[in-house]
């Protein structure tokens, strides 16, 4: 722990002007000499067990599995893949007995020497499947991390597959933007570009500054494998996520999970219907697959009144391929587009303050609608193209070189209604271009152990397309960035840790129309720098402890240096502030997984994130005056924040037919002391029972498993009267239920029956900007049917 | 090392770009829609002088606008229009952004708009989608409303108006142009805003005297 308080004495500095408190290279060599330190716990003699954890029913990986030996008090559990990699000290006899427990499982005792004989172990499921995805087998990285893995049966039961909502069911993780479909996921109160968003390695980088920007993520994304990490990871993949990193990996034919498929969903609620595919081959030395998905929705209902012009469409192809050749190069491709078409409802173009205040006090549309599928202004249509190449080769003395490189062009328009014909004219054409080179050493030090360090570029170029008729609200800019990078992980007998730090330099060149409608050129750099301490624990019996730091560093966005004038559709006035520092954020957490008994386990999490130079945009109290009328006139301004909480699941199986699990996320934020920071998830909580249905007959083979769940969000009661619009939206309880079954037969396929929202009721969600003015979504019944080939 | 070439090509590809990173100016856009003026001319119907009222204000500035008002006869009937204008930009990256433009308060009588665009027509082409209100504030004060223009599905538009006067005082009209609104909606083809919805595309606020 003394590396954290260190690490915050230097860095976290109270001086809001001062971006860089500390020379990055004290870190570095503070880091180095702790690798040099701990070289020397490497030398203990060991017998290495390595092997993947699988339920024999169904042969998907198990995360989370305790190997025990109560004789000596020693243990670990397997990883977010899988994988057990357990050094056992050679004092210890072969013949002791290891103790493996699973939630769902029936318990198992096995030697030391027979795991070491075993390359994969089955477990015998007592009723239930376990929630974890089936996830591709790569190696034993990040297994000091505190990680969930999404999971899977949640996915197929979402009426819109948008990443936010893929996320948002787990404890501290929720969604904000404008409706269900444009969101952005919030993990433990950070969103935005303090979320990274990995795709096979490579960051997405889309315009996702605004509350109304979802990242480009489409529906394939429920097939792939989907990795959470709530921890600050800032050395490997970027300096910029204090808030966490959210890892999308393409599954290939071969790889544990993939299957050729077909997929269908339809929902009541809007009439919407998705459908696709995936299909793949693989051949010696060389797989293949591509995928298409498209989803159609019309205008969506609350519980009283349907709501106009707020149906969506999305597009999605993707195509990804992976060879080996003789000379041992490994090579990836990856490739997609997708293509997010949204309605705006026009309750929500707000034309001045006086519109705002009457719709605000309507807190909904003027009238009902009836269904269609037309998405008509104001409106977004976002394209996002990547191509991505990966190579990688094992040369001598356990080095493997990897090479990562992406192109990526994000085309943002957004239609706004428009006088003079001019509607089907975007009044926002934005394309941002994205170039990325990530070259990576992993050297790999015995089983144990391996570094990597590695250098990370990345160019963009951001271009407003002429044409609209609208003075730019976003500059044309351009940004390069280089950093080098160090890991160090280590797994001992029952502990795991890592280690690494970041440096780089960043610069920013912008052009844009300031408030009075000049034209200003503006440069800046920044010198970021990160680091990264994680360490678990498993030599407890009931008890394995994670404990992770990271320090990251955040470069303003340029909306938050250069937005200047209206927010169209948004009825703000926006200024940024060329001259805003850089964000300092150290995030800590503390992960317990408590196995008490064999059929309960409980999992909490302690998180704490110190950000100096939040930015966040505050209304100034005053407002524009234009022919239009009032607009309220919002800044960029940054303070320090200070965001902790705890979140909570316990899960028990109360028999071999009926699993419980009850989950629970709190978040408190303040800034300048006890001020609160406004967009705060209230706490909230998840109540859930899955039932094995005692069915007999032909029926019996298909396992169908009943659930239902009750959902409670509390009101947020801490908010600041003159930096809202609107009180905080009152507490509520949702009540979903379903059924799902599935087919293990040569031929596969699943089908998920699920109501959402079944009383119907009618509530409005804090972090949704779109609550101003109308209702969530009321009772949706929604049907997915998977079949696999 | 066996990977040296692709430190050095990334080196080079870094040189390369931090040099020609060099950002384009993003271009002016002519921003046809802004309405920058009003114009509203009170003829009165037994004949006599015509009064003409002016509403400007230069789009995004937070100076105040230049408004001119003359004041209305008592017990009078006046047929009204309304003419929006908007700001001709020069686009060369040399516009005064002082305030001289709004010294000109000299409307009366021509279309003394300069290069400015009428956008009157535009409205009236578009009319099942605008319509005007017209509130009068004290609601007291002996000022009245009726529309004389409909659109093609025989709703108001209020480019043209019926006004009459009762007694003398004085107060204050506040002028607001709907985009998108419901028409149909109870009140609003009587120029009732509370539920007519939409986008405001000019809401401003004009002194009233009725001597």
């Amino acid at each position: 722990m003394d590396i954290y308080l260190y690490l915050q004495h230097c860095c976290i500095n109270k001086d809001l002007n001062m971006n860089v408190p500390v020379k990055p290279v004290w870190i570095t060599l503070f880091l180095l000499s702790l690798i040099l330190l701990f070289q020397n716990s490497l030398s203990a003699q060991t017998n290495a067990i390595h092997l993947k954890v699988l339920c024999n029913h169904d042969q998907r990986i198990l995360v989370g599995v305790s190997f025990y030996v109560p004789s000596t008090k020693k243990g670990r559990i397997s990883d977010n893949e899988g994988w057990l990699n357990w050094q056992v000290p050679l004092e210890l006899d072969t013949a002791a007995a290891v103790l493996v427990r699973h939630i769902g499982f029936r318990p198992l005792e096995i030697s030391i020497g027979e795991l070491m004989q075993t390359n994969v172990l089955q477990l015998d499921e007592v009723g239930f499947e376990a929630n974890a995805i089936v996830i591709q087998a790569k190696s034993n990285e990040n297994a000091a991390r505190i990680a969930i893995n999404i999971d899977k049966q949640q996915i197929t039961t979402l009426s819109d597959k948008t990443l936010a909502g893929m996320l948002s069911s787990e404890s501290g993780i929720s969604s904000m933007g404008m409706g269900d479909a444009m969101a952005k996921p919030v993990i433990h109160g950070l969103f935005g570009d303090r979320i990274a968003l990995i795709k096979n390695g490579m960051t997405i980088q889309a315009h996702l500054w605004s509350r109304k920007h979802a990242p480009p993520i489409g529906g394939l994304q429920s097939r792939a494998k989907l990795t959470l990490y709530k921890g600050a990871s800032t050395v490997l993949l970027s300096e910029q996520a204090l808030g966490g990193t959210v890892v999308m990996d393409s599954y290939l034919p071969g790889d544990f999970g993939y299957q050729n498929a077909v997929f269908t969903d339809v929902q009541s609620n809007g009439f919407g219907a998705a459908t696709g595919f995936e299909y793949g081959e693989q051949k010696e030395n060389f797989r293949w697959k591509m995928g298409w998905y498209g989803s159609a929705n019309g205008n969506t209902t609350a519980p009283n009144y349907r709501i106009e012009n707020s149906g969506r469409r999305t597009n999605e192809v993707q195509f990804a391929m992976e060879g080996n050749r003789p000379n041992g190069l490994d090579w990836q491709f990856f490739s997609g587009w997708n293509r997010q078409h949204f309605g705006i409802p026009n309750v929500a173009h707000i034309g001045n303050l006086d519109d705002l205040t009457e719709a605000l006090e309507r807190g909904r549309p003027l009238s009902s609608t009836e269904i269609s599928y037309d998405l008509a202004e104001p409106k977004q249509l976002v394209d996002h193209l990547d191509m991505q190449g990966i190579i990688k080769k094992e040369g001598g003395n356990g080095i493997v070189f990897s090479l990562n490189t992406g192109i990526q062009l994000n085309m943002r328009r957004e239609f706004d209604i428009r006088r003079g014909g001019r509607s089907e004219r975007p009044v926002a054409d934005l394309h941002l271009l994205d170039l990325q080179i990530k070259p990576m050493w992993l050297i790999q030090n015995g089983a144990n152990q391996f570094f990597k360090v590695g250098l990370d570029w990345n160019w963009q170029k951001n271009s407003n397309i002429a044409g609209t008729g609208i003075r730019p609200f976003i500059p044309n800019y351009s940004t390069a960035r280089l950093a080098a990078f160090a890991l160090w992980a280590n797994a001992g007998t029952n502990w795991d840790f890592e280690l690494g730090t970041r440096i780089g330099y960043r610069y920013l060149d912008a052009a844009y129309f300031n408030q009075f409608g000049d034209l200003s050129n503006r440069q800046r750099t920044f010198v970021p720098f990160s680091g990264l301490a994680a360490f678990v624990y498993e030599g407890f019996e009931h008890v394995h402890l994670k404990i992770e730091s990271g320090l990251g560093y955040r470069a303003p966005n340029v909306a938050e240096l250069f937005a200047s004038g209206l927010h169209h559709g948004a009825s703000n006035y926006e200024l940024g502030d060329p001259d805003l520092g850089a964000e300092l954020g150290w995030k800590s957490l503390i992960q317990a997984d408590i196995h008490l008994v064999d059929n309960l386990l409980l999992t909490t999490t302690i998180h704490s994130n110190v950000v100096d130079n939040y930015v966040y945009l505050r209304y100034s109290g005053d407002n524009t005056f234009t022919i239009r009328g009032a607009y309220p006139v919002f800044n960029y301004v940054q303070e320090r924040a200070w965001i902790r909480g705890a979140d909570a699941q316990l899960s028990f199986a109360s028999s071999q037919k009926l699993k419980n699990s009850l989950q629970a996320s709190y978040l408190r934020a303040d800034r300048n002391g006890n001020q609160p920071l406004p967009d705060i998830e209230p706490f909230n909580a998840r109540f859930k029972q899955e039932w094995m249905l005692p069915v007999h007959g032909k029926l019996e083979r298909y396992h169908p498993i009943f659930s239902w769940e009750i959902q409670y969000v509390d009101r947020q009661t801490r908010f600041i009267d003159e930096e809202l619009f609107a009180a905080p939206p009152p507490s509520y309880a949702l009540v979903n239920a379903g059924i799902r079954m599935k087919s293990n037969h040569e031929r596969k396929w699943t089908f998920a029956l699920q109501a959402n929202n079944l009383l119907n009721t009618e509530y409005r969600r804090y972090l949704d900007r779109l609550r101003f003015y109308m209702h969530q979504p009321g009772f949706n019944i929604l049907a997915n049917f998977t079949y696999e080939f | 090392m066996a990977f040296k070439w692709p430190i050095l090509a990334l080196l080079a590809l870094t040189l390369f770009v931090f040099n020609a990173c060099g950002t384009d100016d993003p271009a002016e856009e002519n921003e046809e829609e802004l309405i920058s003026e009003v114009h509203i001319k009170f003829v009165p119907k037994g004949g006599g002088e015509e009064i003409e009222w002016t509403w400007k204000i230069e789009e995004g500035s937070s100076a105040e606008p230049m408004i001119v008002t003359s004041p209305l006869a008592a017990n009078s009937s006046y047929d009204m229009s309304i003419e929006l204008y908007g700001e001709a930009h020069s686009h060369d990256g040399e516009e005064d952004h002082s305030d001289d433009d709004h010294s000109t308060d000299d409307h009366s009588g021509d279309d003394d708009h300069g290069d400015d665009e009428n956008i009157t027509e535009e409205i009236r082409k578009e009319g099942e989608e605008h319509q005007f209100f017209y509130t009068v504030t004290p609601s007291s004060l002996g000022l009245s409303f009726s529309y004389l223009d409909t659109d093609g599905s025989g709703n108001p538009i209020g480019l043209l108006m019926e006004v009459t006067t009762t007694t003398t005082g004085s107060g204050e009209l506040t002028i607001v142009l709907r985009h998108e609104l419901d028409k149909f909606a109870a009140g609003v083809a009587t120029g009732d805003i509370t539920n007519a919805g939409g986008s405001t595309d000019i809401s401003i606020t004009l002194p009233v005297v009725i001597n």
